[in-house]
């Protein structure tokens, strides 16, 4: 069979066209639907045990989880499948979890296995495995891969620094931002 | 002989193809190998170790490089970038290298200062000591303070200030002027004016005020000259007002 100039064409404009149509699904769709996905989750995995506190700082906690364990002696709660709300100057901050222990009197996390925390007003969003940090300070550290999002910019790294209730965060290591 | 239908065909792949990677050549991408940070009261990103920012075609690497926000605080796009540091700026076959540079991605301007910048493209080599600019609506580039020029043959130029027109499609000099202290180097003369004025389809410097050429044993004064890069040669041209023409033969030295 002979190709002719025609037939070429074609096949070329062809590879084009699905160039095209990878390019738009696989990076503007990918992005949109990950932020629609974490920016609206309905998070109602958690049920079961409920607890509610407010500190002096005037930040209300609540947090549901399908178990807890209460460690009395070392004053630590462990959650399973969790969801924090803090609540504070009228924002909401959102933590889901797999498994999360809290220790310190509510005042330090460690939330493992698929974390995600996300405040709609800041148009924030963060995934990674696992992350540590303190309540109060409103500061978090990771060193595991981390996949960020802050209004349209989305950014990857290999571990995060947060600090200030998210007025400094630092994305360590190799890290890719993506401004549309 | 190329058949209509031929160019329709390569129309239309121009077309597609340009319209397939448009859409990714438009986002801004910053990438680093120490850290991204975010200042959100002070309204920037960092972005440190081998930083890279691009956008429209246009890549800018530096040790370091802030993307700030707009001033408006409903606007979180990037306007402006700060290139800190070994700082390399390339678009297709042109490349531009400083210490310091602001890209304003607003008005797609580029400006180095700080320090011995230069900028290149196939034809043409431009050098400052003090600030160098690009403007990618315009096509111009701008110097400041002792800049240095080469072109082919290595013809060099050097004056206070230049400003340079490059066509859009091929980024070749079409034009450019220079003001203050001019010096333009040929294999067989050099050329001292205040003014030059230089134009690709010609391939001529023009020289305006307190003209000096010399060449070939040769020095001639004028008001005006010409420095001919095709053939090297220079020579003074007569104004309106009449003003005299001098010459003096300065014989060759002895060995």
């Amino acid at each position: 069979m002979k190709f002719s100039l025609k037939n070429y064409f074609v096949l070329f404009i062809g590879i084009i066209i699905i160039l095209f149509l990878s390019n738009i699904l696989f990076s503007n769709k990918l992005i949109k639907s990950q932020t629609n996905e974490v920016l609206d989750e309905k998070l109602d995995k958690a049920s079961g045990i409920k607890i509610q506190r407010k500190n002096s700082q005037g930040e209300t906690m609540f947090v549901e989880a399908e178990q807890l364990n209460e460690d009395k002696k070392n004053k630590t709660f462990k959650l399973i499948n969790s969801k924090t709300n803090i609540k504070k100057n009228g924002e909401t901050t959102t933590i889901t979890s797999g498994k999360a222990i809290i220790s310190d009197n509510f005042k330090k996390f460690n939330f493992m296995k698929k974390v995600r925390i996300i405040n709609k007003s800041k148009k924030f969003m963060l995934k990674t495995k696992s992350i540590t940090g303190e309540f109060n300070k409103g500061s978090m550290f990771s060193k595991n891969d981390v996949y960020l999002i802050i209004n349209d910019k989305h950014i990857i790294g290999k571990g995060i620094q947060m600090h200030d209730h998210g007025e400094y965060i630092k994305i360590i290591g190799k890290a890719k931002m993506i401004s549309k | 002989m190329i058949k209509l239908q031929n160019l329709f065909y390569l129309f239309i792949t121009v077309f597609v193809f340009e319209n397939t990677f448009a859409s990714e050549n438009n986002s801004l991408i910053v990438e680093a190998d120490t850290s991204i940070e975010y200042f959100e009261k002070e309204r920037y990103y960092l972005a440190s170790g081998n930083a890279l920012a691009s956008k429209n075609g246009v890549t800018l690497r530096a040790d370091k490089i802030k993307a700030f926000f707009d001033k408006n605080k409903d606007d979180n796009q990037i306007k402006v970038i700060f290139g800190l540091g070994n700082v390399k700026i390339s678009k297709n076959k042109i490349l531009a290298e400083g210490n310091h540079v602001v890209y304003d991605l607003y008005n797609e301007t580029i400006k180095f200062t700080n320090g011995n910048q230069f900028f290149k493209t196939e034809d043409i080599f431009i050098e400052s000591n003090k600030n160098l600019s690009y403007d990618n609506k315009t096509f111009t580039a701008k110097g400041k303070g002792n800049v240095k020029i080469i072109l082919k043959k290595n013809t060099k130029i050097f004056a206070d200030e230049v400003v340079a027109l490059f066509d859009r499609n091929d980024n070749l000099l079409q034009e450019a002027t220079g003001r203050g202290n001019i010096e333009i180097y040929t294999k067989s003369s050099k050329s001292f004016a205040q003014k030059a004025r230089y134009n690709r389809k010609s391939n001529i410097i023009f020289l305006e005020e307190n003209v000096r050429i010399f060449q070939d044993n040769l020095s001639i004064i004028g008001q005006s000259g010409l420095t001919n890069l095709s053939t090297g040669v220079s020579k003074i041209l007569g104004n309106k007002k009449k003003q005299r023409v001098k010459g003096k033969f300065i014989p060759s030295k002895k060995k």
